[in-house]
């Protein structure tokens, strides 16, 4: 029987009526449960230690969530979280919070997220920036034909200028797929691409009644980018970029 | 609109399943964030082992830099070299301020103005993506409830 | 041509070039650390040597937990205080 002032790791939030048996270890291989409060339930474990090894445990605190997930609706809390113990979780995170968390459940409700990215062909790319964009052309004409030294300051110039064309081509991909894919959502994001050869990365918040909906128009648009953006299409997930304050329509204007 | 009665329009997807590489930026970056009052201290790796692999790390990357760059033949027709390592450096969003912020710093060397503000704000913009604080990712959004 | 040897050939490149040229080696040494696409497909990789049993689950692992690490790194999460408020 737990203390109920052990600290406790908080992995995310459901429907109490919901509580489900998660058979997924914890992290530091605890077993999960539920701490019930206001209709609610916060998934946690108890936790032994001062420290994580974060690595490990965001395997962790990923498998619970998912296996969760399987029977219910779970507001994913951010990895890392750590409460004071069981009392705390009712007393500063339930109670206070229990109509907005009710709430952001009930909007969650029956969705999932499912996640689409793109990403172009390195070589591929390169070379339609060549092609069209005659500055960029006219420049590696230049630089190919000095010494290293001669061309330092054209070169850095060839890369700003390709790494331009590059973040255009990016804004132009990641509206396109967002104008074809966000209709079919409930909500969308965009989020900032931190690999080389990204195009977009989208995340949408989808009716689970409307997967294969969506799922013709990701189809559709694979089709469309053809050669050009790999596109990869991954869910359901539990709607972690989702489980945000405020997903009334109308914040955050995107353009 | 019925949602019923739409199509998406193409050959019905199905998502695969998400693995960690699918999910881990979207565990560390998103959901909920709580008030939480206990200092929990995640051990990560010795940033200090990374300072000097950096400048082990940034001699080789200028000589192959500019070797790529020089190598560069994008009109033959099986080329396999692409501009990699320039792609490298160029094609992350912050690097592009950076260039941008180079050529500037390049015309005040030769001229020999100064302009120190230019590499202060190149400096901090720098070390300010080791930070880059969580949840703070740029995202636009659109948001509709279905009806 | 030699880095030094350039550096010291390099034409109307007074002291301050020399500085912004250390400075853009640091650069971009910096985008290939904080590249994550690296990881990414790494993590990829580890997931198909698990489906095709190249390697065993433990080497697997561990080589999955470096690669997170080095993203917390990248994220500045590595030994970070972990405090919020709900908004």
């Amino acid at each position: 029987m737990p203390q109920a002032d052990a600290r406790v790791y908080v992995y995310g939030v459901l429907a109490g009526a919901d509580a489900p048996n998660v058979s997924a270890d914890g992290v530091e291989q605890a077993h999960v449960r539920t701490v019930e409060h206001a209709g609610l339930a916060a998934l946690v474990s108890t936790l032994g230690s001062e420290e994580l090894a974060a690595a490990r445990e965001v395997r962790a605190h990923w498998r619970v969530l998912e296996d969760a997930s399987k029977s219910a609706t779970v507001l994913p809390v951010r990895f890392g979280t750590v409460l004071e113990g069981d009392r705390a979780v009712r007393e500063q995170l339930l109670e206070p919070n229990a109509e907005r968390l009710t709430e952001m459940l009930d909007e969650l409700a029956g969705r999932v997220q499912l996640n689409v990215r793109g990403d172009y062909d390195e070589q591929q790319l390169l070379r339609e920036v060549v092609r069209t964009s005659p500055q960029v052309a006219a420049l590696r004409d230049r630089v190919s034909r000095v010494s290293d030294s001669a061309g330092y300051y054209d070169r850095i110039r060839l890369g700003e200028l390709v790494a331009a064309e590059i973040a255009a081509r990016r804004e132009q991909d990641t509206a396109l797929a967002m104008a074809r894919l966000e209709p079919f959502a409930v909500s969308a994001r965009a989020e900032e691409i931190s690999s080389q050869n990204g195009a977009f990365k989208l995340a949408f918040l989808v009716e689970s009644a409307e997967m294969d909906t969506f799922g013709e128009a990701v189809g559709l648009l694979r089709e469309n980018l053809a050669e050009r953006v790999t596109l990869t299409y991954v869910g359901p997930l539990p709607p972690y970029t989702f489980a945000e304050t405020d997903l009334s329509p109308g914040t955050a204007a995107w353009a | 609109m019925a949602a019923a009665a739409r199509s998406g329009g193409g050959y019905l997807e199905r998502p695969r399943p998400s693995g960690l590489a699918d999910v881990i930026d979207v565990i560390l970056d998103k959901g909920l964030v709580i008030d939480a009052y206990v200092r929990v201290s995640l051990i990560g790796i010795e940033i200090l082992t990374i300072d000097a692999r950096i400048v082990i790390a940034s001699v080789d990357t200028y000589l192959r830099f500019a070797e790529a760059v020089g190598r560069l033949d994008i009109q033959q027709a099986d080329d396999s070299q692409g501009l990699p390592e320039l792609m490298e450096s160029m094609t992350s969003g912050g690097a592009q301020s950076k260039t941008k912020g180079a050529l500037e710093g390049v015309k005040d060397a030769i001229s020999g103005g100064g302009d120190d503000d230019d590499d202060d704000d190149k400096k901090q913009s720098s070390s300010s993506r080791r930070r880059s604080s969580s949840g703070s990712s740029s995202s636009r959004s659109r948001s509709r409830k279905s009806s | 041509m030699g880095l030094i040897s350039g550096l010291l050939t390099l034409p109307l490149a007074p002291v301050r070039g020399t500085v912004w040229l250390a400075e853009r080696i640091q650069e971009q040494a910096e985008d290939e650390l904080y590249d994550e696409s690296a990881i990414r497909q790494g993590l990829l990789d580890l997931d198909a040597a698990r489906q095709t049993g190249t390697l065993d689950e433990d080497e697997i692992a561990a080589a999955e937990d470096a690669l997170i690490e080095r993203l917390m790194w990248i994220r500045g999460l590595a030994g970070e205080e972990s405090h919020g408020r709900i908004e």
